[in-house]
């Protein structure tokens, strides 16, 4: 599924650019070098037992799909080792429901318009201890150029050099113009699409 | 009457002939308009109700299969040639055939290109088969072809039932419009 090509595909384009400005972002480095922690993700997804699936509802019937490509880099903090930040960086066009006819739909620009916005992302603001290993993150996600806050409740556990993460939460496609012009009719295609994902961390090299 | 004699069809059967004829000459015009459009709304509202229309298609046809093995059949009158009885039975069991035939490789596609789909947007329909591309490609064509094979044989059918009202003035087809 993803190869370190992938990787660096995902990485580049607009989403990297919404980290900030390059003063802002060396700044960051300094007082990180200065405060001795590294900029680098703590924790990076693995492709294998990672999964971001998608259930939307089509003609009355749930219809399943996944993204085949997309990269998870969570931060932790040094000493407790709880997760303090996460980004998502998604390869929209690796996404597919397992039919060619509802693949190349998504394609088109009234849906993920693949040509236009390859990528979509999401960069947490907030993170919450909820309860045991639950938590809950708060941030901005960015899907077909939209940018909105959203946040998602996700099970944390670390395991010394890997870590796993679960969760799910309900997106309006809407929202995000999926499915703009006629499509936006929702008694068809209903609004509400439930986003889960599964997703199995490597600790990083320092 | 409900049931058939060997003189005449019984309301069940004709209801059935007659529904069925308007279903089907429905389902072929809905189903070649829309295969034509664009993805869009109206697409998929028409190929949902082309789909829907269809297992009501298959359920008629079972019913009819089950109540024409257990009713008699009209007897071809006496006049009938041994060729004429013989081209009524192979014309009508691959019009059977057809309409077993047709919606069932429909299903099969819709399967194998694994469309969500519910029955008037209501009732979930299995998937006969896993999804497939190719498979997909070959019921498609499968579908197609065999419709071709109806709309001769429905010409035939048609033909020959006009040929006995007005050539022969025989009752073959009003037998199928009204009670003797």
């Amino acid at each position: 599924m993803q190869t370190s090509a992938d990787f660096a595909r995902v990485r580049k384009g607009p989403a990297a650019d919404s980290i900030g400005s390059l003063p802002a972002r060396i700044l960051l480095a300094v007082l990180a070098l200065l405060t001795g922690n590294a900029l680098a993700d703590s924790y990076r997804s693995v492709s294998p037992g990672s999964q971001l699936r998608f259930t939307s509802w089509f003609e009355g019937e749930a219809a399943q799909g996944e993204f085949g490509r997309f990269e998870v880099g969570v931060e932790t903090e040094p000493v407790t080792g709880l997760p303090e930040s996460i980004r998502v960086a998604v390869d929209v066009s690796s996404a597919t429901m397992g039919s060619p006819e509802l693949d190349d739909g998504m394609a088109e620009p009234e849906w993920f318009d693949f040509a236009a916005f390859p990528q979509a992302s999401f960069e947490s603001e907030v993170i919450q201890a909820v309860s045991g290993s639950e938590y809950l993150a708060a941030g901005k996600l960015r899907i077909k150029g939209v940018e909105k806050a959203a946040s998602f409740s996700f099970e944390w556990q670390s395991h010394g050099t890997t870590a796993s993460m679960s969760g799910a939460t309900e997106l309006s496609r809407l929202a995000f113009n999926i499915g703009s012009g006629e499509w936006s009719d929702t008694s068809s295609i209903k609004d509400k699409v439930l986003v889960s994902f599964e997703v199995a961390l490597i600790e990083s090299a320092p | 009457m409900l049931r058939n004699s060997i003189h005449s069809w019984g309301w069940l059967s004709r209801l059935l002939h007659w529904s069925m004829a308007v279903l089907l000459l429905g389902q072929v015009v809905l189903g070649k308009y829309a295969h034509e459009l664009d993805r869009s709304m109206e697409k998929l509202n028409l190929m949902m109700w082309h789909k829907s229309i269809g297992i009501c298609l298959l359920t008629l046809v079972i019913i009819r299969l089950a109540w024409n093995y257990l009713n008699p059949q009209p007897t071809p009158g006496e006049t009938a040639k041994r060729w004429q009885i013989l081209a009524q039975r192979l014309s009508h069991a691959a019009l059977y055939f057809l309409m077993v035939a047709i919606p069932l490789t429909g299903w099969l596609m819709n399967s194998a290109k694994n469309i969500p789909f519910r029955v008037f947007r209501t009732i979930p329909l299995p998937d006969l088969i896993p999804p497939g591309e190719k498979l997909g490609e070959v019921f498609e064509d499968w579908h197609e072809g065999l419709v071709e094979a109806l709309l001769v044989l429905l010409t035939i059918h048609v033909a020959a039932a006009f040929w006995h009202h007005f050539y022969h003035r025989d009752a073959v087809l009003l037998r199928m419009l009204r009670q003797k």
